[in-house]
């Protein structure tokens, strides 16, 4: 085993770990003893022998180490009995565990016993973790080769600058606590690829090659990267701060990209999508140009980095397919991977992430642009290289920006897992991890159950039916903080602590009733006075952990100790949090339906509690001016009303009210559950169950956020108008509280869509483009756009993967509506009127009747009446009946069709008064114009980061790309309308 | 239309006053040919940098042995004594970005820079650019020369490259004074030109009593003997923009969704009043005397700098008259005396985007660096324009005149070679009552104010 990393000054380090022997238990026959131990490892030596693959297989015929007789106890259930006898069994290699637990649980053949089949312990557990766990090292760990106790390798099989040998036992593990708090200087490469692909194919690596390669190392914790790089394929001209590397050949910029990631020798790989993207284009690349070895990236020599295409899925982040990439010593850390864990967004290009974090649009260049710039000269594929740095860099700035390094190093201390597991592995590793080092100083053994799937219906956290309307007065909200950690601890629910049925029917243990706690749910617990259970232990000490790092962070001055306490706290609040989910995945490496279900059940238990005891004490009848009301309670709050809105209730005093009411419910709960007072909303819109929105005030002097819970706004099949219209109605409902103004601006809304006024950008839609959909030829609106803008111009059309953005047009009588989908610049060129009907049914209708259901009686008068009478759209210049109509010129004034073409204005409007406020209308629509195409393009200017050179961005994420668009071909139609004035702009 | 405008000297028969007479034929330079969008704004700055570089790096040759030029940024070398041209930028954290407005959050909304109408800050930072790089300039310390810079504006720098790939400044350079064309012999008389600017026709603030006072002082109605025969010698007056005044709110029919559709109706009607005053305000003026209009903010023109004359339709009356001459903003006049002036939207625009506040240092600044609006397109909206960047000055003008500005101000400046330019900051008539008058011989400015709290005449 090998263990990476770097020490304090910066060189990097590898330590091959020796002498330590993969194993796992199982529970000993009774009658076990030396001679039985020594025959159950010959045998299953022998069966092993039968059974192992080919490439398992070992020269010496040998496979188990050792079977040793331990005293340890199963975490399974409570049990009064003492340790009783284990089976240790180690075998030589950690991919023989799985072969002998089988070998196990099938039986075997043990003289004087007969067949015996084995329930395994512990079998399921990952090598490394089980070193990890049994040296006491966390990820992210310092460790110290004590002096004299190693060997520095003469004959180095790495790329690192120090290599050792050292026995297992002899390395010495500092826990991640005052000096040994600080994260290691790392060396971290931020690197982005361009491909330059064919006209109308995204690129494919064995046709399309790598054109330049731009890299940005830093070290954790400094400002400025020490190295900025580019390897460009053909010539380049130079770049101001960083360093241009030319190649004539492709193999040749390959193999030297390589011979710099060598030499850069970085600790972390990361970028945009790298793991989907880039590195496994760069491999197939090189497989395809055969260079050979390019593969070998890691820092084993001859050890080639491997892909394996996997299907992740995990409750928090659903199924989805990615790559498993490893290379030797390296952590990669994909920022997209990052970001699609820890935020819920619209959109994931890095341009958006880019907008949305760190307040920046980004320059994005199309792919057959990127081909002839390639095809140009010097200076053109040095604008791409300059892009491409860009690209690499950005990835840098989130990684700094979003505190990953940080958090990732905090939440691989605090849950023990190495930090390059986090990014692709679930939740449960980490409670898996911090239960087995809590076991081990127990002696409990972990069982590995096989998974039955239940029919027990699982039942979740309840709800208090919503009493749904608009309260203008302050409602408290009561939350029970850390909710599911502390019910575990409050009534020690573990698996240890578990009485199982059995035992229970036969009484086994005599409990008297003051021993046990039986939950909400049936099952029963001991009390910690009979035995204190592991899991409240483990949450315990992480939440005592967490006061702790709050506390020392309340102190801390530097800002990035700051940092690291800070991504501390919120890796110990994370990991309490996953237990309960650990113990409930059914799926999972230990489930326990008994504790969660209980969990859950006390959760409804102490809600309705709350509920009750509120609404009893604070009334009228108790000499409280009103009657409270809990309006809402939903898993672990409840929100109470405790005043009419006879007169005006002061936000102070509600709070008052909120926190006695706190006080006075807690004393009914058992420690550590309690319920806190937290914030007050003032006002407040509740739609439905977990569909609110208000105002959150925690001091009564000045409100601090709108606070709103399941609003689609981020929802990716809505416009953008649905999105700026909630947004402003919550506004103006909550902040002007006047809910007549945001009716009457959803009305102006629906008028102007109806009027053909909402700018197109506002209406786009855009889904992405999977290959499966494709290959399918499924009837979606955007897979048979793409399908027809290929037709039109297959080099502008979006290919796989890319994200397909369109709007819905007016179609024939009956059309569907996947027909109705057009590429919004197609629409904008040829004045193609859209289906505001469709908006309006399909897209707005929905949120505007969920927002407004609480506050009018008949939401469905605003999508109906006086606004939706006038229609207005506009002419399509191709298409349809277009081709028959031969377009007149019409009079400025009146509309009246022209005879004389060359004339402004007709008869009627000739006297002067009329003329003249024609061409002031005119004027003053011109100027409109050119006021937004020069903030515009002046805009995007500045956004891409050169005066001298031509945008070429064509972002379509960006909001400026459409307006751009279309302030470019409204100003012409305005200069147009000016000229026939003759007037001379 | 044109060809049949009466002649100049028939129509001056109201008051038979003997004019002395200039030549005034405003030129065609700042007329916008270019009707195609095709161009970018790039183009716009590629052009000036390729006009100003040469001559900058000519003079720098000559002048300098110690600092050695630089043809492009990417060929600099660090530690190396050089000199580089090249277009600034100037990174200004409160110039407004659209990208605000359509993420109209009410954080940003509420944010400073939503609201400021002065972009610079000390926060802000200069780079400068040419068509093969950028790099960034850092200054002395001790020196303010980032806080007059503005975006656009064509320099040498002369310093070195440091490590750290930030270019050192010692010292800038600006391309100075154009060369100036000597004044066509000897000018009979004492011809005066009247510059006004701000009437603000409209504006229910201003005081119509002393526009009247200032067409009856120019029609020679005013006062007696004496002011007749200085009205006499008026040969021109020069009105430099923002003649017309609109409230905000007849503005905003462009806003973004307004619920109202009769709105732009009632904004016609509105529109129509103050462009009808200053039709009747220009037949009076016409009918005595020679009259130029630029256009400027808020007028009803295009936005779009060189801003285009006004229309013929807008001011049929004035119109009838060979005397009246709607003209281009920036205008010029390049016979005689040459004058170029704008209605002050470009150093409005350098004063929000630099730390320079009066106009005269401003208007002094533009000359050296030989532009008349460096900040178009960035901060002032312009065409993108792909044939010649019309702001570049060839000649120095003899009197340079900026309108709408806050006080009144003369200088004179002079050249190295001999150029001798007037320098007017022309006052808002509405906010000051007060025009100026240039003697174009002695090139000498005087206020005149027409307060009607504190009549003087000087």
């Amino acid at each position: 085993m090998r263990l990476y990393g770097v020490t304090a000054e910066g060189h990097s380090a590898v330590v091959h770990v020796h002498g330590y022997d993969p194993y796992f238990y199982v529970q000993a026959p009774k009658e076990i003893n030396e001679n039985i131990c020594q025959e159950i490892a010959e045998t299953l030596n022998r069966r092993m022998a039968e059974r192992v693959d080919s490439s398992k297989k070992t020269s010496n015929g040998q496979y188990i180490r050792y079977v040793e007789m331990e005293y340890k106890q199963t975490i399974w259930n409570y049990r009064q009995e003492d340790f009783v006898k284990f089976l240790k069994i180690s075998t030589v290699w950690p991919q023989h565990v799985t072969t002998a637990r089988s070998i196990l649980e099938n039986g075997i053949q043990i003289s004087n016993l007969g067949t015996r089949t084995f329930l395994t312990y512990e079998s399921n557990v990952v090598f490394v973790m089980r070193y990890m766990v049994d040296a006491g090292i966390v990820g992210a760990n310092w460790i110290t080769l004590p002096a004299n106790q190693y060997l520095t390798r003469s004959n180095p099989n790495t790329t690192c600058q120090f290599e050792m040998d050292v026995m297992w036992q002899k390395l010495i593990s500092h826990d991640p606590d005052g000096d040994w708090l600080k994260i290691a200087p790392l060396r971290i490469l931020s690197f982005d690829i361009e491909c330059a692909g064919r006209k109308g194919c995204f690129p494919e690596p064995d046709k399309d090659p790598v054109i330049q390669i731009a890299n940005w190392v830093t070290i954790q914790g400094m400002d400025t990267p020490i190295v900025k790089n580019i390897f460009t394929l053909k010539s380049c001209a130079a770049i101001s701060g960083a360093e241009v590397h030319s190649f004539e050949d492709e193999s040749e910029m390959l193999q030297g990209w390589r011979d710099f990631v060598i030499a850069c020798d970085p600790d972390i790989l990361t970028g945009y999508n790298i793991v989907g993207f880039d590195i496994p284009y760069l491999m197939d690349r090189a497989k395809a140009l055969k260079v050979a070895s390019f593969p070998v990236l890691g820092r084993m020599k001859n050890s080639k980095t491997k892909i394996k295409k996997t299907t992740f899925s995990s409750a928090q982040m659903g199924t989805r397919e990615t790559n498993e990439i490893s290379i030797d010593g390296r952590v990669i850390f994909d920022v997209l991977q990052a970001i699609q864990r820890e935020y819920k967004l619209h959109s994931y290009t890095l341009n958006s992430v880019c907008a949305k974090f760190l307040g920046e649009q980004k320059e994005d260049v199309h792919h057959s642009i990127i081909s002839d710039l390639q095809n140009g000269d010097a200076e053109s594929r040095r604008r791409l290289a300059v892009y491409c740095l860009k690209d690499a860099y950005l990835p840098q700035r989130l990684l700094d920006k979003l505190m990953f390094i940080y958090n990732y190093v905090e939440m691989a201390r605090v849950t023990g897992v190495p930090i390059g597991w986090l990014l692709v592995r679930g939740q449960m590793l980490k409670v898996m991890s911090q239960l087995l080092r809590k076991a081990r100083s127990k002696g409990l053994l972990l069982p590995n159950l096989k998974v039955e799937s239940t029919d027990e219906k699982f039942e979740g956290a309840i709800v208090i039916e919503p009493k749904k309307g608009f309260y203008s007065d302050p409602i408290a909200t009561l939350d029970f903080a850390s909710l599911y950690p502390s019910i575990m601890m409050a009534h020690n629910l573990c698996y240890s602590t578990l009485v199982s049925k059995e035992d229970l029917r036969t009484n086994k243990f005599n409990f008297t009733p003051e021993q046990i706690t039986v939950t909400p749910h049936g099952d029963t617990f001991v009390k910690p006075s009979v035995k204190k259970g592991i899991l409240p232990e483990i949450l315990d000490e992480l939440l005592a952990a967490r006061k702790r790092a709050k506390a020392d962070l309340k102190k801390a001055t530097d800002p990035i100790m700051k940092a690291v306490l800070d991504g501390r706290q919120l890796a110990l609040k994370v990991s309490a949090n996953s237990v309960y989910g650990f113990t409930g995945a059914q799926v999972g490496k230990l489930p326990c339906l008994e504790i969660s279900s209980s969990v859950t059940a006390f959760g409804r238990e102490m809600i309705e509690l709350t509920k009750a005891k509120v609404e009893a004490h604070y009334t009228v009848a108790n000499g409280y001016k009103h009657d409270s009301v809990v309006v809402y309670g939903d898993t672990d709050s409840v929100m109470i009303k405790f005043g009419e809105n006879r007169e005006r209730w002061m936000i102070d005093e509600t709070m008052k009210l909120a926190l006695s009411a706190a006080d006075f419910v807690n004393t009914s709960f058992v420690k550590p559950i309690k319920l806190e007072f937290e914030k007050v909303y003032y006002p407040y819109l509740l739609m439905n169950k977990k569909r609110y929105a208000a105002l959150l005030w925690t001091n009564p002097d000045k409100f601090d956020k709108m606070d709103c819970k399941g609003i689609e706004t981020v929802r990716r099949d809505n416009c953008g108008l649905v999105r700026t219209m909630v947004d402003t109605c919550l506004k103006t409902i909550l902040m002007q509280r006047d809910p007549n103004a945001a009716a009457e601006y959803v009305k102006g809304v629906i008028r102007d869509l109806l009027m053909n006024k909402v700018d197109i950008s506002e209406l786009i839609i855009t889904k992405a483009l999977h290959k499966s959909e494709e290959d399918s030829k499924s009837a979606q609106a955007h897979v048979v756009l793409a399908a027809r803008m290929k037709e039109r111009d297959p080099n502008t059309a979006p290919v796989l993967g890319d994200r397909v953005p369109y709007v819905i047009i007016k179609g024939p009588k009956g059309a569907k509506a996947f027909e109705k989908a057009e590429d919004p610049i197609f629409v904008l060129e040829n004045n193609l009127p859209i289906d505001v009907q469709h908006y309006l049914d399909h897209q707005l209708s929905q949120p505007i009747l969920r927002l407004f259901e609480p506050i009018l009686d008949k939401p469905q008068s605003l999508l109906s009446g006086d606004h939706t009478r006038q229609i207005s759209l506009s002419t399509p210049t191709t298409g349809g009946l277009m081709k028959f109509v031969k377009a007149t010129k019409t009079c400025l004034g009146c509309r009246t069709p022209l005879k004389d073409e060359r004339a402004t204005v007709c008869e009627h409007c000739k006297p002067k008064e009329v003329l003249f406020k024609v061409a002031v209308r005119s004027i003053d629509n011109l100027n409109h114009m050119q006021t937004q195409f020069a903030k515009l393009w002046t805009q995007c200017q500045r956004c891409q980061g050169s005066l001298h050179m031509e945008v070429i961005c064509t972002s379509r994420d960006c909001p400026i790309f459409y307006r751009r668009r279309k302030a470019h071909k409204d100003l012409i139609e305005a200069q147009k309308t000016a000229e026939r004035f003759s007037l001379s702009w | 239309m044109d060809d049949e405008k009466l002649l100049y000297n028939e129509c001056d028969i109201i008051f038979q006053l003997d004019r002395t007479d200039i030549d005034c034929d405003f030129s065609t330079k700042f007329v916008t040919q270019q009707k195609s969008l095709a161009a970018q704004y790039a183009d716009v700055y590629y052009l000036r940098l390729m006009t100003l570089k040469h001559g900058l790096l000519d003079e720098a040759r000559s002048k300098c042995k110690v600092y050695k030029p630089a043809n492009r940024i990417l060929d600099l070398e660090v530690g190396q004594k050089s000199m580089i041209v090249g277009t600034l930028l100037k990174v200004m954290k409160f110039r407004p970005n659209i990208l605000d407005e359509f993420n109209k959050d009410v954080e940003n909304i509420s944010n400073e820079s939503f609201k400021r109408n002065h972009y610079s800050s000390d926060d802000d930072y200069v780079i400068m650019e040419d068509e093969s790089g950028r790099v960034n300039l850092r200054f002395p310390e001790d020196n303010n020369m980032a806080r007059m810079l503005v975006t656009g504006v064509i320099l040498a720098a002369y310093g070195q490259l440091g490590e750290d790939g930030t270019f050192q400044v010692d010292e800038l350079q600006n391309p100075g004074l154009p060369p100036q064309i000597p004044t066509a012999g000897k000018m009979e008389g004492e011809p005066k030109i009247i510059l006004v600017s701000g009437l603000e026709l409209g504006n229910p603030d201003s005081d119509p009593l002393a526009v009247d006072m200032l067409v009856d002082y120019i029609t020679g109605n005013l006062g007696g003997v004496e002011t007749f025969q200085e009205s006499a010698k008026v040969a021109k007056v020069i009105i430099a923009g923002s003649s017309c005044f609109f409230s905000s709110e007849n503005r905003s029919s462009a806003l973004y969704r307004k619920a109202d559709p009769s709105q732009t109706r009632a904004n016609q009607k509105e529109t129509a009043n103050p462009v009808r005053e200053l039709d009747l305000l220009l037949t009076r003026l016409s009918s005595s005397v020679a009259v130029d209009i630029l256009p400027g903010a808020g007028d009803p023109s295009n936005v779009f700098m060189p801003q285009q004359p006004f229309h013929n339709c807008l001011l049929p009356s004035a119109n009838t008259y060979s005397s009246f001459r709607p003209t281009t903003n920036p205008c010029a006049k390049e016979e005689g005396v040459i004058i170029i002036g704008t209605s002050g939207q470009n150093v409005e625009d350098i004063q929000r985007c630099s730390e320079v506040e009066d106009p005269l240092d401003v208007m002094q600044n533009l000359l050296q660096w030989r532009h008349l609006a460096p900040t178009a397109p960035d901060t002032l909206p312009c065409f993108p324009v792909k044939d010649e960047d019309p702001f570049i000055l060839p000649h120095c003008p003899h009197i340079f005149f900026a309108g709408n500005q806050k006080t009144f101000g003369s200088r004179t400046i002079d050249g190295e070679k001999g150029q001798k330019s007037l320098l007017v900051s022309v006052p808002s008539f509405s906010r000051t009552k007060t025009a100026v008058e240039v003697d174009v011989r002695t090139l000498t400015a005087t206020p005149i104010s027409f307060g009607t709290e504190a009549f003087h005449q000087d």
